[in-house]
């Protein structure tokens, strides 16, 4: 099976078959998207919330809302359609903080979930919070979404 | 402060200099709480974008990371990692027996992060005395994890301010004691300034 790595920062869409692998999520997030009909998945590792608040503009795929989007008019242009895009995320975990509030991992999860909801993209399952990294594998044949971690096991979602 | 993006062929000798006399204090200190010799590598210098530390960090197993954050003049990360069985062998070395079990338990962890407090106490302090300016450092914060996880984490904190970040790594050897570990500072680029513009002064440029 094609296997793709997504680094930080980077998203892929891709038709299938392949498989799409984010190593070593701490407090940034994956997001995966998926159309069954069209057979096209993909998947996003942002790294912070929102592109607005931040002074760097030049990398869209760096921010949960920016990288939705961006993800979302690739899908379209390769001809899935908006209604049927579903997605699953997991990561955001708050490995080690030295500041109160500074939950990095928390902020990123709320703006990939405020984000969704405002483009009415159905979250079908999550994996996300927690203490600990994870390597996730989002196989765009079924859909499903493989979460290893180094203690925690591995599961489905 | 702007961020800093390049560095001359000069200021990276500068600064791999300053990371030696760091790392070499820091390994005197490590030396006598083991009461064993102890080997230091040339330190690895670079700054690079932030998005490429994944490709820079990497280590197939878990590891046990020990995280600070520095404070004061630079900002940034320092990073002591150590595999699992270096850990074990340093924990017995110190207490005279390890857990057989995979994790570490409230003892050991507080033996790990008392050398690495030690340790990147005695670097940190080199370097702010060296150079003559402030830098502090946070209590140590541990984990057992994947060494990609722990880095991203590091990516998420800094890319708040910027792109840019300085990787210095020094790798420590017991090998009487089959230990080997790594110390990584990751310093912001933007707080750079203060460190070079410490070194012109030494050198009177």
């Amino acid at each position: 099976m094609r296997q793709i790595i997504v680094g930080v920062a980077e998203l892929a869409v891709v038709h299938n078959p392949a498989v799409l692998v984010t190593i070593g999520l701490g407090s940034c997030v994956g997001i995966s998207f998926h159309d069954p009909v069209a057979k096209i998945g993909a998947l996003a590792h942002v790294v912070l919330p929102s592109i607005e608040r931040s002074k760097y503009k030049e990398n869209p795929l760096k921010f949960a809302d920016s990288a939705i989007e961006t993800a979302v008019k690739i899908m379209l242009q390769k001809g899935c359609s908006r209604n049927r895009i579903k997605s699953k995320i997991a990561g955001g975990a708050s490995m080690f903080s030295f500041r109160d509030g500074m939950n990095i991992g928390e902020k990123n999860v709320e703006a990939v979930m405020r984000k969704l909801n405002e483009m009415k993209i159905p979250v079908l399952a999550s994996d996300t919070g927690g203490n600990y990294g994870r390597t996730l594998e989002f196989h765009v044949e079924t859909g499903v979404m493989v979460v290893k971690s180094a203690f925690r096991g591995t599961k489905e979602i | 402060m702007d961020e800093i993006k390049t560095l001359t062929d000069f200021q990276y000798d500068a600064l791999k200099e300053v990371g030696n006399i760091g790392m070499g204090q820091a390994s005197t200190s490590l030396s006598k709480m083991m009461n064993q010799p102890v080997n230091i590598s040339l330190p690895y210098l670079k700054l690079v974008p932030l998005l490429q530390l994944p490709q820079l960090v990497k280590n197939q197993n878990p590891v046990v990371g020990i995280i600070q954050e520095l404070n004061g003049d630079e900002r940034g990360f320092l990073l002591l990692l150590l595999s699992k069985e270096s850990a074990k062998h340093m924990i017995k070395l110190m207490l005279g027996s390890a857990g057989e079990t995979d994790a570490f338990d409230e003892m050991e962890e507080s033996v790990l992060n008392e050398m690495s407090n030690i340790m990147n106490g005695t670097y940190i302090s080199a370097l702010s005395n060296f150079l003559g300016i402030s830098i502090g450092l946070s209590i140590p914060f541990q984990v057992y994890d994947m060494s990609d996880a722990i880095v991203n984490q590091i990516i998420g904190l800094m890319m708040h301010q910027v792109n840019y970040v300085l990787l210095l790594k020094t790798e420590f050897k017991i090998s009487s004691e089959k230990i080997d570990g790594a110390v990584l500072i990751f310093t912001d680029s933007m707080s750079l300034s203060i460190m070079l513009d410490a070194i012109n002064r030494l050198l009177g440029r």
